[in-house]
């Protein structure tokens, strides 16, 4: 049983984490003391804001190459000379003639501020192709009858490429005995190895 | 094997009933999912795919992804097994010609407008009909609305003869061109099937369909827009975009074990 003096406790973290907030991450923005809200509007708490922005990156970096300077003293040393936000929940410690700091709704980060510079390419830029006048649809009206389409073979390559001028060139005598062009186009003229290298010349890494 | 055993195999969701739903059967399995447990997917202790649901389903008039279908299989609810007679070729059709041969309807005849497969049932349009009141008030007597009960395919309906106009018993078989049809027994005569039988939920039928903005149109889609061309996909870009590489590159050369070759 209890017994001494009655004690009550009180905590914010319940108003923090909004009832739907099942994941039990807490909501600030969402739900605070109207003096809190007024004091995060007026950006007073800059740190609170970079705290909870959710895994969004600002687009910021440090001016000149800056890094993070780290702050080398513990955090319980600096609390006792720093002012506190009016909602930590500040308790003289008697016994060990220290401040407890009960973390009940934000740690600061042991980070000393910095000055900052805009950065534009850090906001991400989606480079969509532009759809105008491309008229296939996300779906097939009811209406179109089945299409089939023949396999797009290497003869069917070959015939587009090759064979009207080869039949050109038999209709006008212009064949060797061996089949080949007296005057043989582009095409015609390319070898095994040039093929090769012109695919290589891409910048593909194919190889056969 | 018992006949009660090849019975008790039937009712899952007929063909027919996907058809008319115009749905992907996946869907039709996830309205109708009625889970108590599922085993998480991840997890050493969890025995991979055991699942607690529902494998026996009532099969009512209602359409298996409705809301009244699951309020007749209602969670927890308990309906008596329905032995359904197995039929080796379904020959009913929506929009077929039927005589009635039981009940006070007997002799008429009507269209079938609603075919449930699972169940062995057709409905009649305007025949073996009840009287049902509904909205009925304190205040209000309710309006009687007419609706039809389902008859058994196999006892209390018949196709009728198209050149006659006397109910038949039919026969599937083969034309000359290879199509399956249904031919009359008492004339020979095929008993084509109709047109409403196209029917689903997105349209009467295909042709008269409506089509909606996101639909790709017939010419649209049949269009070719490809021409074949010499060379790979890469060297088509950089002709296209102007882009010329005269560096050539070093040959390179692969040598294979003894045994690979």
């Amino acid at each position: 049983m209890f017994c001494g003096q009655a004690a009550r406790r009180f905590s914010t973290s319940a108003s923090a984490r909004a009832r739907r907030c099942f994941k039990k991450f807490n909501l600030y923005e969402k739900r605070a003391t109207p003096e809190l809200q007024q004091n995060l509007k007026e950006g007073k708490y800059p740190e609170f804001e970079k705290r909870f922005s959710r895994g969004v990156r600002e687009p910021f970096l440090p001016v000149g190459g800056q890094e993070f300077v780290p702050n080398e003293k513990p955090a319980k040393e600096r609390y006792e000379f720093e002012p506190f936000p009016a909602h930590w929940d500040v308790s003289p410690n008697i016994s060990r003639n220290q401040v407890l700091v009960r973390k009940t709704m934000w740690h600061p980060r042991d980070v000393e501020p910095y000055e900052k510079e805009f950065i534009p390419e850090m906001i991400p830029d989606l480079i969509v192709p532009d759809l105008e006048g491309f008229k296939l649809k996300p779906y097939v009206s009811y209406r179109v009858p089945d299409i089939e389409q023949p396999e797009f073979t290497a003869q069917d390559l070959f015939h587009a490429v090759y064979t009207e001028k080869i039949v050109q060139d038999f209709k006008e005598g212009n064949l060797n005995e061996d089949g080949s062009s007296k005057e043989p186009s582009p095409a015609e003229q390319l070898t095994r190895d040039e093929a090769k290298i012109k695919v290589q010349q891409t910048g593909s890494d194919y190889v056969w | 094997m018992r006949l009660t055993c090849v019975m008790r195999c039937v009712p899952q969701v007929s063909k027919s009933t996907k058809k008319y739903s115009n749905l992907p059967e996946s869907y039709i399995e996830r309205a109708m999912d009625q889970i108590e447990w599922q085993n998480p997917d991840h997890g050493p202790q969890y025995v991979k795919g055991k699942v607690i649901k529902r494998h026996r389903f009532y099969f009512g008039e209602h359409r298996p992804w409705t809301y009244e279908f699951f309020k007749d299989n209602a969670p927890g609810s308990y309906k008596a097994e329905v032995l359904v007679e197995p039929i080796k070729d379904w020959s009913f059709f929506k929009g077929d010609l039927v005589e009635v041969l039981i009940g006070k309807d007997k002799g008429k005849q009507g269209l079938i407008n609603y075919i449930v497969e699972e169940r062995n049932w057709v409905f009649v349009e305007g025949l073996n009909c009840k009287f049902e009141v509904k909205g009925k008030l304190k205040d209000y007597p309710g309006m009687l609305v007419k609706v039809e009960k389902p008859l058994l395919v196999t006892r209390d309906v018949a196709l009728v003869d198209p050149s006659d106009k006397k109910p038949t018993k039919i026969e599937w078989r083969y034309t000359e061109q290879g199509e399956r049809v249904r031919v009359s027994l008492r004339s020979e005569r095929v008993i084509p099937i109709p047109i409403m039988d196209e029917e689903t939920v997105d349209y009467k039928t295909k042709s008269v369909y409506k089509e909606q903005p996101k639909d790709t149109v017939e010419a649209d889609l049949a269009m070719v827009t490809f021409t074949p061309a010499h060379g790979t996909f890469q060297m088509q870009i950089m002709e296209a975009m102007g882009i010329q590489e005269h560096r050539v590159p070093k040959k390179s050369y692969w040598y294979y074990l003894e045994e690979r070759c």
